[in-house]
């Protein structure tokens, strides 16, 4: 079974096809880059993946749960970070990941543990009890992380999650990304415009030009097929043609 | 697994209940005292006014008129504001799609959102009409048009109303982007019902041969017509509320469920 | 700069949802006028006599215009165009981008309180031009020039309305708590404000309440001089002066 599986996924808004007839998948424990220009889509196919968004046509189906039907289990085994989002100025680090630990019904002590835990894991502990309001930007990142960690998923969908980060926080990334995926067999759907963190971090790829799938596949493979010696190459090469 | 998130419930409730429904309370209070203060003070010729106006009789009815709309004013804006922050807020700073990625349906979290805010608007109502009852006391009595069960009474049926429309409120507030023109749309719900009021006082004569229209729309001065049927209303009234309030947040819930994240 | 800044800052308000949705609110008060004036009990024209030592039937329309619909409007309209200055801004993290131009958030601050005021400004007189020709016919002995002239002084009230909510926003920083509590106080305000007609004793009281001051042609229908509009002007210019610099000194030292 695939860890996540879309066919023809379609969202229509008035005149503009968002998203117009996807189809890919993406295998178990694999770090799978989604890439594209701003507004190819990807953002839209992600909350098409949480059933935050209703498909206009085609399906989707995320560890064998339709996304339409039974969004509430795709979201029970899913972690996500949005691309743009704003955490509650009002409260601290610790009191928001209680709070969204409590919307996966988990008991306080259990809850506590899993929130030090990913404290400790993003180097955060010392700022856990301070108001988000104050954060730095890799800090509320780092947060913004550790909410969509914080049910042990076994799918994480993040949306330009490096975007904001300085080098230092973004090569952290990456690497607990790796670490999520080798140790702990989770799923990461990578979804980026920054080119060369899909190649450091993936195998695979789809790449989305205005709502299409241009391209899906080993990303050497893909390379090999356009004659691209790097990934900004590649990602051209693709545009041009679906130009 | 829906049914339970009972901690997520208590920590919304908890988050809900901050500065605005305390200073809701405050205010409420203050504002019942400071009324039942300021109403005997006013030259007789103004009280007289309204009685005539309102066909009412008494200093303690006239009291009780200008209460009635200070408990609703109170009552609907704290629970407005409140419903503004649990609503419209995390749509405009663009937390709500963090927040849905979560296994809670929109359902349980709109109600987890809403509850609390509605039960926050009831507890001002119901102390500012506990206070109320005790602030027209010195007004009862024989002869009296008043008594302290009738403006308790009165009090909470406003409070019902108040929460009522607050539940209706939230249908717009879950489709507007600015909280602001929510609280426009709150007024404009919150006034309509007082426009029979209006009416009375300037154009009487739209009333004549409609008694029963009259008795029905006029709210406030008509609780005091029938002060000795008010603790009967107030429980039909309660009822009501409670129906409609309910129905209001189930369609409430289903237009959530409808709305798209953009 | 800060003349084209304020301009395009008012476009953009006029522009908004809220402000169409106001402007059906002035449009209603301006429509359903004429019925509520047109047939007045005796009671009330007895009354208005009374705090307003004239009997002219032009004095009930004046009346119920300024307390029932600009009163209540200039209320709600103040937390509305005012209530979240600074403060959503904040939310959104727009105030980083638009304090990292070279303007102070004193000036910022300054710059969209007037913005408010002037789209205030404009919904205000707008009602007042469309509610003259209407009224003029259905309210008999209708002043055009006493109508005009209470709408000058009121309007002052109506920016102090602004300015209050803008003060406000930036002392609480907490947006619902802040649209409410602006909220109550004007209300509270306008629920005083005809306290001084109702009862001469109150009237020094009442001069301190600045919808008083508003209100005060209410008193001179039938001996208005220049000084009765412009003193209250005057006053109110003043009250808002103060409010708007104490909201630029709070502001002053704001950090995103």
């Amino acid at each position: 079974m695939h860890a996540i599986e879309i066919d023809r996924l379609t969202r229509v808004y008035g005149s503009v096809r968002a998203v117009d007839g996807v189809s890919f998948h993406v295998e178990p424990g694999e770090i799978f880059g989604f890439m594209g220009h701003n507004g190819a889509g990807k953002t839209t196919t992600l909350r098409m993946l949480l059933g935050l968004t209703r498909p206009t046509s085609g399906s989707a189906r995320v560890l064998g749960h339709d996304v339409v039907r039974e969004s509430l289990e795709v979201r029970r085994q899913c972690g996500f970070l949005p691309a743009s989002y704003a955490l509650p100025a009002h409260m601290t680090a610790r009191q928001f990941l209680h709070y969204v630990a409590a919307m996966f019904d988990l008991e306080p002590d259990a809850a506590e543990a899993r929130i030090q835990s990913l404290l400790r894991l993003f180097g955060i502990e010392s700022a856990a009890d301070r108001k988000l309001g104050g954060f730095s930007t890799g800090m509320t990142q780092k947060v913004g992380l550790a909410q969509a960690l914080i049910n042990e998923p076994r799918i994480v969908l993040l949306d330009e999650p490096t975007s904001g980060l300085d080098p230092l926080g973004r090569h952290e990334l990456l690497e607990h990304l790796r670490q999520l995926s080798s140790e702990r067999g989770v799923t990461v759907l990578f979804s980026s415009h920054i080119l060369s963190d899909i190649e450091t971090l993936c195998r695979r790829v789809a790449a989305l030009h205005q709502g299409r799938l241009v391209a899906f596949g080993p990303i050497e493979t893909l390379k090999r097929e356009h004659r691209s010696a790097n990934m900004d190459e590649l990602y051209l090469s693709l545009a041009r043609r679906a130009a | 697994m829906q049914a339970t998130l009972r901690r997520y419930r208590l920590l919304e409730a908890r988050h809900a209940v901050g500065w605005v429904p305390l200073v809701s309370l405050l205010v409420g209070v203050a504002i019942v005292v400071f009324t039942a203060m300021l109403i005997p003070l006013l030259p007789t010729a103004v009280n007289a006014f309204m009685e005539r106006a309102f066909l009412i009789r008494g200093l303690g009815a006239v009291l009780l008129v200008n209460e009635y709309t200070g408990i609703y004013m109170l009552a609907f804006f704290c629970g407005a504001a409140g419903l503004m922050r649990a609503l419209v807020e995390p749509r405009e700073n663009r937390s709500l799609e963090m927040l849905l990625s979560k296994p809670i349906s929109r359902r349980a979290f709109l109600m987890a959102r809403v509850g609390p805010v509605l039960l926050a608007s009831t507890v001002v109502g119901v102390v500012m009409s506990l206070v109320t009852g005790l602030v027209v006391r010195p007004f009862t009595g024989e002869g009296s048009t008043v008594s302290v069960a009738g403006a308790i009474g009165s009090g909470l049926i406003f409070t019902a109303l108040a929460v009522l429309l607050l539940s209706v409120l939230v249908v717009p507030l879950l489709l507007v982007r600015d909280a602001f023109q929510g609280l426009l749309i709150a007024f404009v719900l919150w006034i309509a019902p007082m426009f029979p009021t209006v009416v009375l006082l300037y154009r009487p004569d739209l009333y004549e041969g409609r008694d029963r229209l009259r008795d029905l729309l006029v709210l406030g001065p008509n609780l005091l017509w029938y002060d000795a049927s008010v603790p009967l209303l107030t429980v039909i009234a309660l009822a009501v509320a409670f129906v409609g309030s309910w129905g209001a947040l189930v369609l409430g819930a289903r237009v959530f469920e409808r709305t798209e994240l953009r | 700069m800060k003349a084209r800044f304020l301009w395009l800052d008012v476009r953009a308000t006029l522009g908004e949802r809220k402000t169409l949705l106001a402007a059906g609110l002035m449009a209603y008060a301006v429509l359903i006028m004429p019925v509520l004036v047109a047939k007045p009990p005796e009671h009330v024209l007895s009354a208005l006599k009374g705090w307003f030592s004239t009997s002219d039937p032009f004095i009930l329309f004046l009346f119920i215009w300024t307390d029932l619909a600009m009163n209540k409007i200039i209320t709600i309209l103040g937390v509305v165009l005012a209530g979240s200055l600074l403060i959503r801004e904040r939310e959104t993290g727009q105030l980083a981008v638009l304090l990292s131009k070279p303007v102070s958030p004193a000036s910022y601050f300054l710059a969209r309180s007037l913005s408010a005021c002037a789209v205030m400004a404009v919904l205000y007189i707008g009602a007042h031009l469309a509610a003259a020709p209407l009224v003029a016919r259905s309210v008999p002995g209708f002043r055009t020039g006493v109508f005009f002239a209470s709408m000058a002084v009121h309007l002052f009230s109506a920016f102090f309305a602004v300015c209050l909510s803008a003060l406000v926003s930036v002392l609480i920083q907490k947006r619902a708590l802040a649209g409410l509590v602006s909220l109550l106080v004007l209300s509270l305000l306008v629920g005083l404000a005809f306290m001084g007609f109702y009862n001469p004793a109150w009237r020094e009281l009442s001069f301190f309440n600045p919808i008083t001051q508003g209100i005060s042609v209410l008193g001179h229908v039938d001996d208005l001089r220049p000084g009765h509009v412009l003193a209250p002007i005057a006053v109110l210019l003043g009250i808002n002066t103060v409010v708007l610099a104490l909201g630029a000194l709070r502001v002053r030292h704001l950090e995103v």
